[in-house]
Formats: C-alpha cells, sequence, structure tokens
C-alpha cells in the first residue's frame, strides 16, 4: 500500500460569504503550500448534492488519502462529508474540517487577525489529519430478542409493544404469578376505567399474544453486550441459558408507610397510601365499616401531605384520587391538609379541581407547625394551624383547626424495588444516590442505562406517574426496535490499548462508565491486560485520560493531534 | 501595541464546543486569540495538554466542561475538574499562576454565558501579563 500521505484540501466558498471575509486566494496560495498538501481547490457550494459528487470525483482523480474541507462548522456537515470520504474508498476518519466560518470568519472583529487565525486553523487542520489512523470497523449479528425484567404494566406493555415491532420479547417475573404490582400502578380519577378491569384486559391480551412468560423466575448472570446478551435464568434452582438483543429494566419501585405513621399511636384507622389502596381492592368490608354507618353521622377521612422529609408527586396524584373515590364511595367528608398542593403532574391540576368540585376540604399548614395527630378516647384528632385562614381580628392571621377523623391517611415512603440492588451487580449498570437505576444522561437519554442495550422502563429509574411510565415504554419499545432491527452492529474500535504498557492497575476499569473494558488474557500474547469491549464502548476517552501508564490511545483523538492544534505558529 | 495573550480553550464536543459555534454562528464576535481544541468529552483531558499549551506559549488555558451531573458519560466532567485542580497546583510549582488556567461549566445553550466568560478570562489573562515561562515567542 502507498503509505505517502497525500492531503488533499477543499475550500468551500459558501456562496460568497467566504470571499467577503478572506483573500481566498492567498488562502488557497498558503494551504497549497504546507507540506504534505497536494492537491488544493475551491467550489461555490460543497455541501449540495453536486458538491460532494465534486468532491467524490476529485479526490478519486488526484489520489488523495486525507481530506480536509475548509468551511462551516463540523456539527453542520461532518457526517455529510465523512459518508462522502468513506464512498471515495477512504476511512472516514481521514477527514478533518477546518471550521473558519463559525470559528473565525463570524470571530474576529478585527480584519488583520481573520487571516492568520483562518491559517492556523487551516494548519491545524492539516497536522490534525496527517496524524490520522484508520479506525478498525467491526461487524457484528444481532440477535432480534429481548428480555423484558418485571412483569407489571410497564413490562407487559412493553413487551406487546415490542412484539407488535417484530422482536422477539421474553418477559420474565420473580412473583409466582402476574399480578398487580404491590401497590399498583395507578391511573388519575377518569371516569369509566376501572384500572382493575384494565389490568386484567392486559393479562388477557399478553396471553393471546403468546408472548414467552417466565413466572418465579430470577437473572442469575449476563454476560455479553448490546446484540448478544447471554443470560442465565434462574426457575426456582432450575437454571435457563439464553441469548438476547437487549434488556429493558422494569422491576418498578416499592412503597411503604413513611417513617411518622411508626411513631404514631397504633391503630388501624391510621394507614398509609398504599394500604388504603389495599383496602379498596381486598378489604372494603373494613373500609365501609369505618365509614359508613347506620346512624349516618358524617364521617370524616383526613389525608395528611407533605409532612414527611421526602415529598413525591405520585402521593399527591394518589392522594387527590383516592380522596374523591372515598367521597363518591362512601360519602365521606373529606380533609386534605398539606403543606403545598404541589402541580406537577399530567392531569394533576384537573385532578385537583374535580377534587375541590366534588367538596373535598384544603386546609394548608406551614413548615412551623405541622400538624399534631393525637388519639382520644379512640377518636383521632388532627389539630392543625391554617395561616391562610382569617378570622376577624386582622392582626391575628391563620385559625386553628381540629379535625376528628375516623380515618388517617399518611404518606407512602418511595424505594427502589428490593431486588435492584442485586440485579445492578448482575446487569452491571449505575444506580443513582437513591438506588434506583442510573439514566445515562437524565436530559437526552433518559431510558438508556450506562450500557450499551440495557433500558429502563416504568419506575426503576425514579418516581414516575402513569403518563410518564406510557412515554418511557413508547421509547424504550423505540429504543430497542432502532438496536435490534439493523441487519448487524456495524461498531467502531475508537479506543487501543498497548498491552504492553498496561501493568493491570485497573484504573480504566473504574473509570470507564459504560463499564466497557474488561480484564483478561490478550489473545496475542500470553500477557493479561485491559481490553476494550468495542460494543460497550461509547468512545468518551474517559479511559486515555486517566491511564497512569498511557497504554491507551484514543485514534481519533490522538495525542499528537491534539498537540498539533495547540501551536500557535502560523 | 497592547499585549494579546494566546489562550487555548479545551472544549467538551457536548457542551461548549457546540456553544462556541453558536456563538460564532450568531456573529457576536470573541476575542480571535483563543483557540478552540475539540475533545470529545472534558473527561478525555489530560495534564499533560495543559502543560503542553503553557510549553507551546500558551499565556492562559481555559476548560469548559459540561454541567455537574449533565455529563454524556456520567462523571466525566467531574474527572476534569479535579485534573485540573491538580493541574493547577503543579503550575503553581514551576511558577505559573494557578489563575492562568481556568475551568468553568457550560451548556450546550449558553452562548452568551461562553461569550462572556471568553471576554471576562481573556481581560483577566490580560491582566496577568504573558506568562513566564513562555519559550516560543
Amino acid at each position: 500500500m502507498d503509505n505517502q500521505v497525500k492531503i488533499g484540501v477543499f475550500f468551500c466558498a459558501c456562496g460568497h460569504i467566504m470571499n467577503d471575509y478572506f483573500d481566498m486566494k492567498a488562502l488557497l496560495d498558503y494551504a497549497g503550500r504546507i507540506p504534505g498538501v497536494t492537491y488544493v481547490d475551491e467550489n461555490r457550494f460543497l455541501c449540495t448534492r453536486s458538491g460532494f459528487d465534486w468532491l467524490k470525483t476529485k479526490i478519486a482523480n488526484t489520489g488523495c488519502n486525507r481530506v480536509i474541507i475548509v468551511g462551516c462548522s463540523p456539527h453542520l456537515y461532518e457526517q455529510s462529508f465523512m459518508k462522502v470520504v468513506e464512498e471515495a474508498g477512504l476511512n472516514k476518519y481521514f477527514l478533518s474540517i477546518a471550521n473558519i466560518r463559525e470559528g473565525c470568519a463570524w470571530v474576529c472583529r478585527e480584519k488583520e487577525n481573520l487571516m492568520s487565525r483562518a491559517r492556523r486553523i487551516i494548519a491545524a487542520a492539516v497536522q490534525r489529519v496527517s496524524f490520522a489512523k484508520p479506525v478498525e470497523k467491526v461487524r457484528k449479528n444481532i440477535n432480534r430478542s429481548a428480555l423484558v425484567i418485571g412483569a407489571g404494566l410497564t413490562g407487559i406493555q412493553t413487551a406487546l409493544e415490542l412484539q407488535r415491532l417484530g422482536i422477539k420479547p421474553i418477559l420474565i417475573e420473580k412473583k409466582t404469578q402476574v399480578s398487580r404490582k404491590n401497590p399498583p400502578f395507578f391511573i388519575p380519577c377518569i371516569e369509566g376505567i376501572n384500572e382493575q378491569e384494565m389490568f386484567s384486559a392486559k393479562i388477557k391480551e399478553l396471553r393471546d399474544s403468546k408472548i414467552e412468560l417466565l413466572t418465579s423466575t430470577e437473572v442469575k448472570e449476563v454476560r455479553g453486550n448490546v446484540g448478544s446478551f447471554q443470560v442465565t435464568l434462574d426457575t426456582m434452582g432450575q437454571e435457563k441459558a439464553l441469548e438476547v438483543g437487549a434488556v429493558v429494566v422494569s422491576t418498578g419501585d416499592q412503597r411503604q408507610a413513611a417513617e411518622r405513621i411508626h411513631n404514631l399511636p397504633n391503630s388501624r384507622r391510621i394507614v398509609s397510601l398504599s394500604q388504603l389502596r389495599n383496602m379498596f381492592d381486598f378489604e372494603r368490608r373494613t373500609l365501609e365499616r369505618m365509614l359508613v354507618t347506620p346512624d349516618k353521622r358524617t364521617k370524616y377521612a383526613c389525608f395528611i401531605l407533605g409532612d414527611s422529609e421526602s415529598f413525591t408527586k405520585t402521593n399527591t396524584i394518589m392522594a387527590l384520587n383516592e380522596a374523591i373515590f372515598l367521597k363518591e364511595q362512601f360519602k365521606a367528608e373529606i380533609v386534605i391538609a398539606a403543606k403545598d398542593i404541589t402541580v406537577s403532574g399530567t392531569e394533576l391540576e384537573p385532578l385537583y379541581r374535580q377534587a375541590r368540585q366534588k367538596g373535598v376540604l384544603f386546609y394548608r399548614y406551614s413548615q412551623d407547625s405541622l400538624p399534631e395527630i393525637s388519639l382520644e378516647k379512640g377518636v383521632i384528632i388532627v389539630r392543625l394551624h391554617d395561616p391562610a385562614l382569617t378570622v376577624n381580628d386582622e392582626e391575628k392571621a391563620g385559625y386553628n383547626i381540629a379535625v376528628s377523623s375516623d380515618l388517617l391517611i399518611l404518606e407512602d415512603e418511595i424505594f427502589p424495588h428490593e431486588g435492584t440492588d442485586r440485579l445492578k451487580d448482575i446487569l452491571d449498570i449505575n444506580v443513582n444516590q437513591w438506588g434506583f437505576f442510573q439514566e445515562k444522561n437524565i436530559h437526552l437519554k433518559p431510558n438508556l442505562s450506562n450500557k450499551k442495550g440495557i433500558f429502563l422502563a416504568g419506575a426503576c429509574h425514579g418516581e414516575e406517574d402513569i403518563y410518564e411510565t406510557l412515554n418511557d415504554i413508547c421509547s424504550v419499545s423505540m429504543g430497542v426496535y432502532s438496536y435490534l432491527s439493523q441487519e448487524f452492529l456495524e461498531l467502531e474500535k475508537k479506543i487501543d490499548i498497548n498491552t504492553d504498557k498496561c501493568v493491570l492497575c485497573l484504573t480504566c476499569f473504574r473509570s470507564c462508565p459504560h463499564r466497557a473494558i474488561e480484564i483478561g488474557d490478550v489473545a496475542s500474547g500470553q500477557k493479561r491486560g485491559a481490553m476494550v469491549n468495542v460494543e460497550a464502548c461509547q468512545g468518551c476517552g474517559i479511559c486515555v485520560g486517566e491511564c497512569p501508564a498511557k497504554a491507551i490511545e484514543m485514534v481519533t483523538y490522538s495525542d499528537n493531534q491534539i498537540f498539533s492544534e495547540l501551536t500557535f505558529e502560523g | 501595541m497592547d499585549f494579546m495573550p494566546a489562550i487555548v480553550a479545551f472544549c467538551c464536543e457536548n457542551s461548549a464546543f457546540r456553544a462556541a459555534d453558536t456563538a460564532g454562528a450568531k456573529q457576536e464576535g470573541y476575542p480571535s486569540n483563543i483557540k478552540i481544541c475539540r475533545l470529545p468529552c472534558s473527561g478525555k483531558l489530560e495534564i499533560n495538554y495543559i502543560l503542553r499549551a503553557f510549553e507551546e506559549g500558551a499565556d492562559g488555558v481555559f476548560i469548559f466542561a459540561c454541567h455537574p451531573d449533565s455529563c454524556k458519560f456520567l462523571k466525566g466532567n467531574v474527572r476534569a475538574q479535579k485534573r485540573v485542580e491538580h493541574t493547577g497546583a503543579l503550575l503553581e510549582k514551576i511558577g505559573i499562576k494557578k489563575e492562568r488556567l481556568r475551568f468553568f461549566y457550560l451548556s450546550e445553550l449558553e452562548w452568551t454565558k461562553f461569550l462572556d466568560l471568553v471576554q471576562q478570562g481573556n481581560e483577566s489573562i490580560k491582566g496577568l501579563g504573558p506568562c513566564p515561562t513562555k519559550v516560543k515567542v
């Protein structure tokens, strides 16, 4: 192979914009004189189809093996130019873009600096591209099936969606049968929707769809990477091995009565929100006895919100929903005492308005005087101070209220599901400070874990209301689809480890955010060392920065390439 | 003639590099003596990049990383910050004021902040004068 570097520098005049700022002829001259540059040319519009074709033929005719585009910002057309360069038969990283529009022409106020800055940018690009090394491509086959962990509503719905998209889902559940998650998923009170019926319908749909469902099953081991995870499942002692292309975690969260409930007098009439929901479903009689009596005395149910440290939005939704329910079904008088009714979910504002219209009473208390709960002669008395209510005397703002309630409902605290801790070690993914699974990027990639091919759906990555969960399900199924619908995975080997220099200090192993570094026998020699897993690597270069032995090199950003940009000459 | 400091700005390509682009595209203009160097993540920044920049004649080095908890690669920005702090101490030892090395958090959309930061940074480096270790002129 001809190893001589032949750099072609192609200027884009961007219509006539560049000529307004630069003396293009001088720049072309300058570029032509840089050692290594064999060809220089200019086009009016490189970013058009004809421009791309022009570029392709020029590369072919002049025999350049490195390409520099002098024009606009790499963010605009770098990908397109890479494609063109690839079509011309070169490695796509043999391209460098000298950004003299956004990086120079529109930056410099002083005309005299314009040309020198542009010259420096072009020189740096030439340097950079002459140090460029080809990036190897690795092709990998894809297994078109996905493992869905946890058969709650989220899991079932995700599996159904995946099947619809042509991906074979395998649904596993730790419990002996698929049941509504306890506490259940939650839908704000929309007239005519019965949650129980809806869930039964979903289960029926699942049965009809012939999706493989394994109950009493846990994940024992997961190896491999996106496209082919080797999973070992454990069904009551029986192991089963299978291969899947992606993993969806939908283990959900766990609700517990807030700590405060244990400090209160022990009474059956003091419950948490999740306990109340349970009573709705399984102990309706008890609830009736508490709230409906023959003597027609008005019965009171009181909710207290926002008094625990961990304030959560689903608690508010749940409380409003149950309040309307209790009001409708048992004709009870409902009092909601809250520090603040926080509107932070879809449909929450209409729900609040609905509650108001139905006659639910709202009281507000302040941080300084939290509601006091006492049990007096078998009656629960809630005493609170509402600063918003005023009596005639205007100086004394606020009003003391005592509610004798037949049922007192307190908030839940929300925790990650109990299996989360074990699962995170098995899947090798991160959890956040609260113990929920950590998203790859909470703004940009809210459903990806830090490992490629492992997705997070539902409340396993933080508290969610039903609308967010539905969003999750859609984006997760599309995410899985976008990976698994390809014919094969094409991966780039951006990180290169020199095993001779590796001293097995494990720094890269610990610092890799995607757990892409493996330690083991390197095939070429007997020496043990760090290896990069191409499927998991996302090319951030953190390991390169951390490696104390400088054994790791990032092919697309090698030291020489970075250094070449630091010079101030020219 | 006024002293024009030579400044290198290491920018994460997910945030500040784009911010710099936008700042350029808005045609507001920023000091032309600032060289933008693209990194795949601020976590890729190595100590010797900073030292090399000073060796090559930089009077100041800025590092732009994504905001805390917003790094595309989880903790790259925090790693960069630690490395910058460490390098600052090293620079002090060899007689380069650590004020010449500055670390900023920036998001992709904060191009106005980028303009302010480079403007202010440029002024402060101007105030410090040429770097004493400048070998190449």
